[in-house]
C-alpha cells in the first residue's frame, strides 16, 4: 500500500530513456531538451502549467489534465547536471521545484524518464515519447480515484480479491454485477474494481492491453472488507458470511478435537523468547485438502492478515509447515543469531541466522521486516524435536516443513508480541480453511506450555455469550422488533442468538459470538448488526427532538468580518497550506529558526511539511510567485492561522489568527499597505477603546527592507508588522517585482 | 492643423501633386502627414495615390565638400602659381583633403606633379561637385551621370520615398466634424456637446475589467448549472439554521491521547502509523492530561468495561502523550464532550465545525496533506440512529443531495458506521459524500456522559463535496499556493438558497 522509503530506484531499459547515477548518495540527473518525466506519484499539475507557460506552450491545461503523471519540462539547449540532493544551485526557480518534486517521485518505486534531447516543443517530445514506449500508455491509463479516505480519518480499508466463478460457486448463485453489487452494498463490503489475472500481471509489467485474450480469462473481484472483519479476508470467509447472510447456510460450529491429552502436540517456549517476542500460539489442520485455488486463498489470507491486524508482522507473524515433515514436541526459542542455522524457504543452502538477514537486505518483500528482529541479541525461532528449523519468526520460514499442493496436516504457528491479536489470527486461519478438513470444521489443538510450566490450549475458539436486552438493541436503532425478529436477523450476521428463557421483566437477547467475529466488544457492535442485517436504508426516519440554538466562535465571526473589509479594499483573498518547509519558514525569510517559536514536524513525506508556518509571509510570496504573470497591481490577503510553542497550553503549541496582506506592483506600494493598516485599525476600534495616534513604530525585522518597515503596536504590545519585502527575500522567491507585505494578529483586536 | 490645410489647399487647387513638398511648405513632418492622409482617405475625404520617389541625401562627407568645397579644389588652390614642393604642400593641407584632393585633381588635369613638387596645368577651376552637391541638398534635379559619379564616391546616398498625390475624394467637405468618442466635463462646461457627432461604439469590445477584491471559493459557496455547490459558508449556514453551535478548532497541535485514545482507537491501529500521521518533535508530547479520565480511557482499552470487553493490549501512556497535528476535528469534539460531561445538570447540544486537519500523504490530484473537515454532531438522550439518517436527509438536502442512502462501514470510534452515499444526477452515479455514525459507548461513558446519552455524528471534507459538484478533477485547484488568480476571479455568483 505504502512505498518504501527507501530509493529503490527502477529505469525500464529502454535507450531512449534517461538514466539516473546515484554519485555519493546524491542523485545526478543529466538533461537537456524537454524532458518527461513519469510517476507513480503525481505530478503537481501547477508545476506542469507554470513550465508549460515558461517555454511559451499554449496547451498545458489539455495536457496536464491528459495525465496527471507525465510532466514535461524544457531545460533548454545544453546539458545541465543538476543535482537532486541540492536543488537551489540549480538555476531558476521553476527547475527548482521540479528537481524538488522529481527527487520526491524518484521515492516511489517506479520512475520513468523519457529524453527527447532534440525537441523543443513539448508536445513533439510528448508525441515521440509515446512512440518510444509502449510502457508508458500503462501508466497514463491508470484511472484517477476519487478517494473516500479524504472524507473520515478511519484507514483504508483491505481490498481482497477473489476469483469470481469460485466465488458464485461457492455462494451456490450467479449473480449478475449489479445483483452483486447491491448484495455487497447492503452487508457492508464494497466490490472495487473487476479485472483479470492476466491484467493485474500486465499492469505489473507495463505491458500494453492488446496482448490479452479476454475470453478465457478468469474474473477477478476485488472486494473492500472492513478493517475490522479479519474473517472477510479470504473467499472462504466472504462466501461463507455472504451464504448466512442471504440464508443459504447455518452458523457452523467450531469444534476441537478430541485428543487424548498424551498425544496432543506440545510447544514449548523458552524464557529468552520474552526478550524479543513472548507469544506463540499453534494448531493443527488435519486432513486437509489443498487445491491450487484453496493453496494460493491460504498464502493470500496469511499475507492479508499480515499487513492488517499482524501490523506487517510486527506484532503476529504466521508460520504454516507440513506436520507430516516435523517431529513433536516443538520448542520455541530466542537465541543468539549465530547459533541458527538452517536452510529457509526457497532457498538451497544453509545460512546462519545474521547472514540471513544480510542477505535479505536486497530482497524486496522480506526487508522491510528486518527491523523487527534485525537489534536484537537474540532472534526468536521455533524448532522441532530432531532440532529441524520450522521458521525465524517474523521472517521466513524453514525449507524443510515447507507445505505444497499435496500437504495433508497443516501446523500454524502465529507468533507474537500481542497475545490477544495472535489468537485473533490464529483463530482466523484455522476457522477458514478448517472448511477443507476431512472433519469440517474441526480443529486439532496443541498445547503451549511456558516456562514457568503453566500451558493453554490452542486454538482458544470459545464463544462469548452475551446478555443484551432487547430495549438496548432496537431502541438506538430506532425500530420496534420483537425479540423473534431480532434472533432471526441476527443469525444472519453469524452471530447465534437466542431469546433469553428468563420469564417476566426485562426481555433480554442471547447471543453467541463465535471466534470468527473478534470485532464484536460491545452490545452496541450487536446492535450494529441487526441495524444492517434490518438494512440501513429501511430505518424509519426521525428527528433530534432537543432544542439547541446556533452560535458561532466570536474569533470566527471577527475573521469573517476583517475578510469582508479587506475583500472591499480590493484585495483577492487566497487560502494556503499551513504546513511548509523548514527554509521557506526561516532562511528564505532571512530568519534564524531559535527553536522557541516553531512547532516540528518530526516525520514529513517531503520538504514541503517540514513545519507549520509561524508568519503567512511565505505562503503569500509562494501564492504571488504562483501567479506572477497576472496584471499588476497584484493584491492578496489571507486571514488564517499560525501556529507557534506555547508553554501556557497542554499540548505545547497555540495557533493565532493572523491577517496578511500583499501587494505587489513596479513600485512598491507602502503607501498602499499603510492605507490598508489604517483602514484596518479604524474599523476594528470598539467605541470605548482609544488606540493611541502612535500605533506604528519603526522597526528592524530581517524580512522587510531597512528603514521602510514599522511596528503595530496595540497597549505596548506589538500585534504585528508591515513594510517592503526585502529585496534578498523577494529573490529567493522569484518575484521580480517590489511587494509591500502586512501581518497582523487579528486575535489580539478581538 | 494638417488636415485643415489638406482640405483648404484642395478647396482651391485640383491636386496636391507631392505630398513631400506639401509637407514641406507647410511645415510638418512628412510622417504626420502620411497618418493624415490615410485617415482622410479612409474616410473617401481626399483620394490618395501613393507613388515612389527615389530621393538623395547627402552623406556626412558630401555635407562636408557642399559646405567646405570638394577636397580637388581645395588642393588645386592651395597649390601656388609658381608650384609648391609636395612636403610643404602636405603639411599646408589637412591629410584627407591632401591625400583625395591630389588624386582627383590630379585625376581632373588640373595639376601635375613632378620630381616632389606640385604645378598647377590650368589657370582657373570651377567646383562642380560642390555646386552639384548644393543642388542636390535644395532638392533640385540633376543628371543622371552626375549623381552615378557622387554615389560612386559615397557623397550621396538614395532613399526611396513613398509620396502621396491628392485629390478631393467623393466625401469631400473642407471642414471635417470631429466625431467625439467620450463625453467630458469640458463638453458640459464649453456647452459644444450639442453641436458635436459622436463615434459610434463598438458594443462588442470588452468592458474595462474592474477593480473587485475576491473571496477564495473555499471560504464562499457557488453554484454552475444545475448542481448546488457548497462551501464553507453556505454549510455554516445550514449548520446555523438547524441549531448548530460551533465548537473551537483554532488547535492544530494536538496530543494523540484526544486526537486518537479518547476515542477508543486502539495503539496499534493503522491511523496512527508515522506514515498517516504527522508527529512533532517540538512540541514532542503533551503536558498535562485529565488523571482519572485517563485512567478510564486505558482501562477501557486494556479490559473494557462499560459492558465492554476491550481490546485487551498494555495501553501506554507514552503513546498517548504524544503530540501531532491533529488528523481529523474529531479531536475537538471529544473535548467539547468531555467538558460537557463535566457539567450538571446535562445539556443536550448540536456543535459543528469545519477547519483544517492534517494527513502525511502524498499529495496527488485527489489527496491533500492538508485539508478540511466538516463535522456536525447532536448530544443527547436517547438518540437513534433514524435521527441520524433523518438529520443527515435534512442536512443534504439543504445542500442539494435529496437523494440518500447509507452503507455499512467501520469505524473505530463509531458504532454503528454508516457511508454516506448521494445520487449524482449529472455523473448518473452513487458517490461517497461522508461518513455517520453513533460514538460508541467505550468512547462516551469514560467521559462521564449519563448511559442513555447517544451521539450521532457525521463528517465530510469540504473539498470532496466541492470538487464532486464543481466538476473540478484536481483537488490542488481548490487551495493552496498554485490556486489560479483566473479561476478565483471567475467564479460565478452563489445561487444557494436563492432558487
Amino acid at each position: 500500500m505504502v512505498a518504501s522509503t527507501s530509493p529503490a530506484l527502477s529505469t525500464t531499459p529502454h535507450p531512449r530513456f534517461h538514466t539516473l547515477q546515484l554519485t555519493g548518495g546524491h542523485l545526478i540527473l543529466t538533461l537537456a531538451g524537454s524532458v518527461i518525466f513519469l510517476g507513480p506519484v503525481l505530478v503537481p499539475a501547477a508545476m506542469v502549467v507554470a513550465d508549460f507557460m515558461a517555454s511559451g506552450f499554449p496547451g498545458c491545461t489539455v495536457l496536464s489534465s491528459l495525465s496527471s503523471h507525465i510532466c514535461i519540462v524544457n531545460f533548454g539547449s545544453g546539458h545541465r547536471t543538476l543535482d537532486v540532493n541540492d536543488p537551489i544551485k540549480t538555476g531558476s526557480v521553476n527547475n527548482w521545484s521540479l528537481v524538488t518534486s522529481a527527487s520526491h517521485w524518484l521515492k516511489g518505486v517506479k520512475v520513468v524518464l523519457a529524453h527527447a534531447a532534440h525537441v523543443t516543443s513539448p508536445l513533439c517530445a510528448l508525441k515521440g515519447f509515446f512512440r518510444a514506449s509502449a510502457a508508458v500508455l500503462h501508466l497514463i491509463a491508470e484511472p484517477i480515484h476519487y478517494s473516500a479516505d479524504a472524507t473520515a480519518p478511519a484507514p483504508p480499508m483491505p481490498t481482497v480479491s477473489v476469483g469470481r466463478d469460485r466465488l458464485f460457486a461457492a455462494l451456490g448463485k450467479t449473480y449478475t454485477q449489479e445483483e452483486f453489487e447491491a448484495l455487497c452494498f447492503e452487508f457492508g463490503i464494497e466490490l472495487d474494481d473487476v479485472t483479470t489475472e492476466k491484467a493485474i500481471i500486465r499492469k505489473e509489467k507495463h505491458l500494453e492491453d492488446d496482448e490479452a485474450d479476454e475470453e478465457d480469462e478468469e474474473v477477478i473481484y476485488k472486494i473492500e472488507v472492513a478493517a475490522n472483519r479479519y474473517d472477510l479476508l479470504c473467499l472462504e470467509g466472504i462466501a461463507r458470511a455472504l451464504r448466512i447472510f442471504i440464508g443459504s447456510e447455518k452458523n457452523p460450529i467450531y469444534t476441537i478435537s478430541d485428543v487424548p491429552p498424551k498425544s496432543i502436540l506440545r510447544m514449548h517456549v523458552k524464557p529468552e523468547t520474552s526478550l524479543i517476542r513472548p507469544f506463540v500460539v499453534c494448531a493443527i489442520l488435519r486432513g486437509i485438502a489443498f487445491d491450487e485455488a484453496r493453496y494460493n486463498s491460504f498464502i493470500d489470507l496469511q499475507d492479508k492478515l499480515h499487513q492488517n491486524i499482524c501490523r506487517r508482522r510486527t506484532l503476529v507473524a504466521i508460520g504454516t509447515h507440513d506436520l507430516d515433515t516435523i517431529q513433536g514436541p516443538f520448542t520455541y526459542e530466542a537465541l543468539p543469531p549465530q547459533e541458527i542455522n538452517f536452510v529457509p524457504l526457497k532457498q538451497v543452502k544453509s545460512f546462519r541466522a545474521d547472514d540471513l538477514l544480510e542477505y535479505y537486505k536486497s530482497d524486496l518483500k522480506l526487508k522491510k521486516y528486518l527491523h523487527i528482529i534485525e537489534n536484537s541479541p537474540v532472534y526468536p525461532v521455533i524448532y522441532d524435536s530432531n532440532r529441524t528449523v520450522l521458521s525465524l519468526p517474523p521472517i521466513i520460514n524453514g525449507a524443510h516443513s515447507a507445505i505444497s499442493l499435496k500437504t495433508k496436516n497443516v501446523f500454524v504457528e502465529c507468533t507474537a508480541t500481542d497475545l490477544t491479536k495472535a489468537k485473533i489470527v490464529l483463530n482466523t486461519m484455522v476457522t477458514m480453511f478448517s472448511e477443507y478438513c476431512e472433519n469440517k470444521f474441526e480443529i486439532e489443538p496443541i498445547e503451549v506450555v511456558n516456562s514457568d510450566g503453566k500451558s493453554n490450549i490452542y486454538p482458544d475458539l470459545s464463544i462469548m455469550k452475551m446478555e443484551v436486552p432487547l430495549s438496548d438493541i432496537v431502541d438506538p436503532i430506532g425500530i420496534s422488533l420483537d425479540a423473534t425478529e431480532v434472533v432471526t436477523l441476527l443469525n444472519k450476521m453469524q452471530l447465534q442468538a437466542e431469546k433469553s428463557s428468563l420469564t417476566g421483566g426485562e426481555c433480554k437477547i442471547v447471543v453467541s459470538v463465535p471466534p470468527t467475529r473478534s470485532d464484536i466488544l460491545h452490545a452496541r457492535d450487536v446492535m450494529e448488526d441487526v441495524a444492517i442485517a434490518y438494512g440501513y436504508n429501511n430505518i424509519p426516519k426521525s428527528k433530534p427532538k432537543c432544542m439547541t440554538t446556533g452560535n458561532r466562535q466570536p474569533l470566527n465571526r471577527f475573521s469573517d468580518k476583517i475578510r469582508a473589509e479587506v475583500a472591499r479594499a480590493g484585495y483577492m483573498e487566497v487560502l494556503t497550506w499551513i504546513l511548509c518547509s523548514h527554509e521557506e519558514n526561516f532562511a528564505m525569510l532571512r530568519r534564524k529558526d531559535d527553536g522557541d517559536k516553531a512547532v516540528i514536524i518530526s516525520n514529513p513525506r517531503s520538504a514541503d511539511f517540514e513545519v507549520v508556518r509561524t508568519s503567512l509571509m511565505s505562503c503569500l510570496l509562494k501564492t504571488l510567485k504562483h501567479n506572477i504573470d497576472h496584471p499588476r497591481p497584484i493584491k492578496i490577503f489571507e486571514v488564517g492561522d499560525v501556529v507557534t510553542l506555547d508553554g501556557n497550553r497542554d499540548v505545547g503549541a497555540a495557533n493565532n489568527r493572523r491577517l496578511a496582506a500583499l501587494y505587489c506592483n513596479v513600485s512598491s506600494g507602502f503607501e498602499e499597505i499603510l492605507g490598508l493598516v489604517e483602514r484596518i485599525m479604524k474599523v476594528v476600534r470598539a467605541p470605548h477603546l482609544q488606540i493611541s495616534e502612535n500605533y506604528i513604530i519603526p522597526s528592524n525585522e530581517p524580512e522587510y527592507f531597512p528603514n521602510r518597515q514599522c511596528s503595530i503596536i496595540l497597549n505596548g504590545k506589538q500585534i504585528g508588522n508591515f513594510g517592503i519585502v526585502h529585496p534578498e527575500v523577494l529573490k529567493k522567491f522569484g518575484i521580480p517585482d517590489p511587494c509591500s507585505f502586512l501581518e497582523i494578529d487579528i486575535q489580539a483586536l478581538l | 492643423m494638417a488636415e485643415d490645410a489638406i482640405l483648404g489647399f484642395l478647396q482651391t487647387n485640383n491636386e496636391i501633386a507631392d505630398s513631400h513638398q506639401f509637407a514641406a511648405s507647410i511645415g510638418v513632418d512628412h510622417t504626420e502627414l502620411e497618418n493624415v492622409i490615410k485617415r482622410l482617405h479612409g474616410f473617401e475625404i481626399v483620394e490618395a495615390k501613393d507613388f515612389k520617389k527615389d530621393n538623395y541625401l547627402l552623406s556626412e562627407e558630401g555635407k562636408q565638400y557642399a559646405l567646405e568645397g570638394s577636397p580637388e579644389v581645395n588642393f588645386f588652390l592651395a597649390v601656388p602659381v609658381e608650384g609648391i614642393s609636395l612636403a610643404n604642400l602636405k603639411a599646408k593641407l589637412d591629410s584627407k583633403v591632401f591625400s583625395i584632393g591630389s588624386s582627383w585633381a590630379k585625376k581632373n588635369g588640373w595639376i601635375e606633379i613632378a620630381k616632389g613638387s606640385v604645378t598647377r596645368k590650368v589657370e582657373n577651376v570651377e567646383d562642380k561637385v560642390k555646386d552639384l552637391l548644393e543642388r542636390i541638398e535644395e532638392g533640385k534635379v540633376v543628371d543622371g551621370n552626375d549623381v552615378a559619379d557622387l554615389s560612386k564616391r559615397k557623397l550621396i546616398v538614395k532613399q526611396t520615398w513613398r509620396g502621396y498625390t491628392l485629390r478631393k475624394g467623393s466625401k469631400y467637405v473642407s471642414k471635417r466634424k470631429k466625431a467625439a468618442t467620450d463625453l467630458t466635463r469640458e463638453h458640459l462646461q464649453r456647452g459644444d456637446w450639442k453641436d458635436l457627432e459622436f463615434k459610434e461604439y463598438n458594443l462588442n469590445a470588452q468592458g474595462q475589467p474592474i477593480q473587485i477584491g475576491h473571496l477564495q471559493p473555499l471560504l464562499e459557496a457557488w453554484d454552475r448549472a444545475c448542481c448546488v455547490i457548497v462551501v464553507r459558508e453556505e454549510i455554516q449556514n445550514i449548520f446555523l439554521q438547524m441549531g448548530f453551535e460551533e465548537m473551537p478548532t483554532n488547535n492544530f497541535v494536538e496530543s494523540s491521547f484526544w486526537n486518537f485514545d479518547a476515542l477508543f482507537q486502539p495503539q496499534q491501529h493503522p491511523a496512527r502509523d508515522s506514515h498517516d500521521t504527522f508527529f512533532l518533535k517540538a512540541p514532542s508530547t503533551t503536558r498535562y492530561l485529565p488523571e482519572d479520565y485517563v485512567e478510564r480511557v486505558k482501562c477501557v482499552h486494556e479490559s473494557g468495561g462499560y459492558g465492554s470487553k476491550g481490546y485487551g493490549y498494555d495501553w501506554k501512556r507514552e503513546e498517548a502523550e504524544k503530540n501531532l497535528l491533529r488528523t481529523h476535528t474529531t479531536a475537538v469534539s471529544t473535548r467539547m464532550l468531555y467538558m460537557l460531561a463535566q457539567q450538571r445538570p446535562f445539556m443536550p447540544k448540536r456543535y459543528y465545525s469545519i477547519d483544517r486537519v492534517f494527513r502525511n500523504e502524498a499529495v496527488d490530484r485527489t489527496h491533500l496533506a492538508e485539508f478540511h473537515q466538516i463535522e456536525g454532531l447532536i448530544c443527547d438522550h436517547g438518540l437513534t440512529l433514524g435521527d441520524l439518517i433523518g438529520v443527515l436527509e435534512d442536512f443534504f438536502a439543504r445542500l442539494g443531495m435529496s437523494k440518500l442512502r447509507f452503507k455499512p462501514a467501520y469505524n473505530p470510534y463509531t458504532e454503528p458506521s454508516m457511508e454516506i452515499f448521494s445520487y449524482h444526477e449529472g455523473l448518473k452515479k452513487w458517490v461517497e459524500v461522508g461518513n455517520s455514525g453513533m460514538f460508541r459507548p467505550e468512547m462516551l461513558l469514560p467521559m462521564g456522559l449519563p448511559e442513555d446519552v447517544n451521539v450521532i455524528a457525521w463528517g465530510l471534507s469540504l473539498e470532496r463535496p466541492t470538487m464532486i459538484l464543481y466538476g473540478i478533477d484536481n483537488i490542488r485547484d481548490l487551495f493552496g499556493p498554485k490556486v489560479d488568480f483566473n479561476l478565483i476571479k471567475s467564479n460565478p455568483l452563489c445561487r444557494l438558497g436563492l432558487q
